[in-house]
């Protein structure tokens, strides 16, 4: 009998190893050809034997999270925008193999939960993600955030101007790894629906290869996407400078959705400080706490003490500023 | 020596904790999210016996945060054991200090203590 699962984890440990012998050369750039050659041929000898780069692969099982009846194409057009389940399903290529969620594919009962909470519900609600790593958080919440603006986008031509959307990461080094996905999901509407990650490092005038992304701040002033990404640090100064007022010009009354990542990272001064930025942000965007849905993720605060659904409800409705009865807690199940 | 840091440590480690907490907090308060911690692969290998303390490991935090916050810790364990590490390691435990000499000054030095506490006391002047 054939051993199904054997070649699985045998071509996981090829393909493991290959991505770490192609880091590792990038990041040591030998400009000697022959040495670079001769680290290939040794880092890519099987792991576990003589030189090789990688140790024995060791395996943990993990029970997976609850998967729904329905498949996303079954959503399609009942629940989701097609367009969207059609760029989730059809990513742009680059980003195929890691981001494609394919229509065949069953979401996991807590995406479903968040979704049904963020796009059914009225009015708006707020929702606290707590599940694991690898539970697919930031689909909770981007899903939803690509249906409200297609959504929009059917009642008009053209692209969209002004934040509808702002997500916010405790640290930049936080926020580079939404960028690939962000790409994948949002390329397919030919840039209809953009985004911009904003932070220091941003550089002042450049230009992407891809239509969804704005990538340097003279576009994003001009003309701000639907999707910001940034971090406490750049909003703060984004409220206060005057070279950044037309972002919030032109996003007067837009912003929709407030997306606080990684959220468990927040202690101390950082989370009162977060608690009163927001105040200031739906402000001076001119909207209302009410209209707008929060929506905070945590891998680590989930607890199954009786009083912790209230306590984490409180925390979003406090930071929030909304009261605890219209926000949802949505928990990853195993 | 009855109202020395080790003696508190020994009667009352939530004293210590407290202050440790403290300096967390000020840790976190000092860097914005501009900041670039520094990561510590090495350090990080090194939280991940089973008799490294599990409040230590910071594992509450998102990655990049943890190296700085575990590595006094880290150096306060090796201390202990007089244990030899390369000088990859000793490159790696600067810089993650660097990143913030106050915090891992002030830690490594409740650690150290909170370690020694840990420790049986076998006699006057004794230590392990």
């Amino acid at each position: 009998m054939t051993d199904p699962v054997h070649p699985f984890f045998a071509s996981l440990a090829e393909q493991l190893n290959r991505g770490a012998t192609r880091a590792a050369l990038g990041l040591l750039s030998f400009r000697s050809a022959p040495l670079r050659e001769h680290l290939h041929t040794v880092f890519q000898s099987t792991p576990g034997t003589g030189d090789s780069f990688l140790a024995d692969p060791v395996f943990e099982a993990s029970f997976g999270w609850r998967l729904t009846e329905d498949t996303l194409g079954d959503l399609s057009g009942r629940f989701l925008h097609p367009d969207v389940v059609k760029a989730l399903d059809k990513p742009s290529k680059t980003f195929a193999e890691e981001y494609t969620f394919s229509t065949q594919q069953h979401p996991y009962q807590h995406q479903l939960e968040a979704w049904q909470a963020l796009i059914e519900a009225r009015p708006a609600r707020s929702v606290l993600v707590t599940s694991g790593t690898g539970s697919g958080k930031t689909e909770c919440f981007l899903i939803p955030i690509l249906h409200d603006l297609a959504t929009e986008l059917d009642t008009q031509t053209g692209g969209l101007t002004g934040v509808r959307a702002l997500f916010l990461y405790p640290l930049n080094a936080l926020i580079k790894s939404q960028r690939d996905r962000l790409i994948a999901w949002s390329e397919p509407f030919s840039g209809r629906i953009r985004y911009c990650l904003y932070n220091g490092e941003t550089p002042r005038e450049g230009k992407s290869p891809w239509a969804s992304e704005v990538l340097d701040r003279k576009t994003l002033r001009a003309n701000p996407p639907p999707i910001l990404v940034t971090n406490a640090t750049m909003l703060e100064y984004m409220l206060v400078r005057t070279e950044d007022q037309s972002i919030l010009t032109q996003s007067q009354g837009k912003l929709r959705w407030i997306v606080i990542d990684e959220a468990h990272n927040y202690i101390g001064s950082q989370a009162a400080e977060l608690t009163l930025l927001l105040r200031r942000v739906l402000h001076a965007f001119g909207c209302r706490a009410d209209a707008v849905h929060f929506i905070a993720t945590s891998a680590t605060i989930a607890d199954s003490r009786a009083n912790t659904e209230e306590q984490l409800r409180d925390f979003l409705a406090d930071i929030a500023g909304v009261p605890p009865d219209r926000v949802s807690v949505v928990y990853g199940q195993r | 020596m009855e109202n020395s840091e080790l003696a508190m440590a020994r009667r009352a480690e939530a004293i210590l904790t407290a202050q440790l907490q403290e300096h967390e907090l000020a840790l976190q308060a000092r860097h914005d999210a501009e900041a670039r911690y520094p990561d510590g692969p090495l350090v990080m290998e090194r939280t991940r016996p089973p008799d490294f303390p599990e409040q230590f490991r910071y594992a509450r935090f998102s990655y990049p945060y943890r190296p700085v916050r575990c590595a006094p810790f880290v150096a306060a364990q090796i201390s202990l054991h007089s244990e030899e590490r390369s000088e990859e390691f000793l490159f790696e435990l600067r810089q993650l200090r660097d990143f913030d000499p106050e915090w891992f000054d002030n830690a490594f030095a409740l650690a150290l203590c909170l370690s020694l506490a840990r420790h049986p006391v076998t006699g006057e002047g004794t230590h392990p």
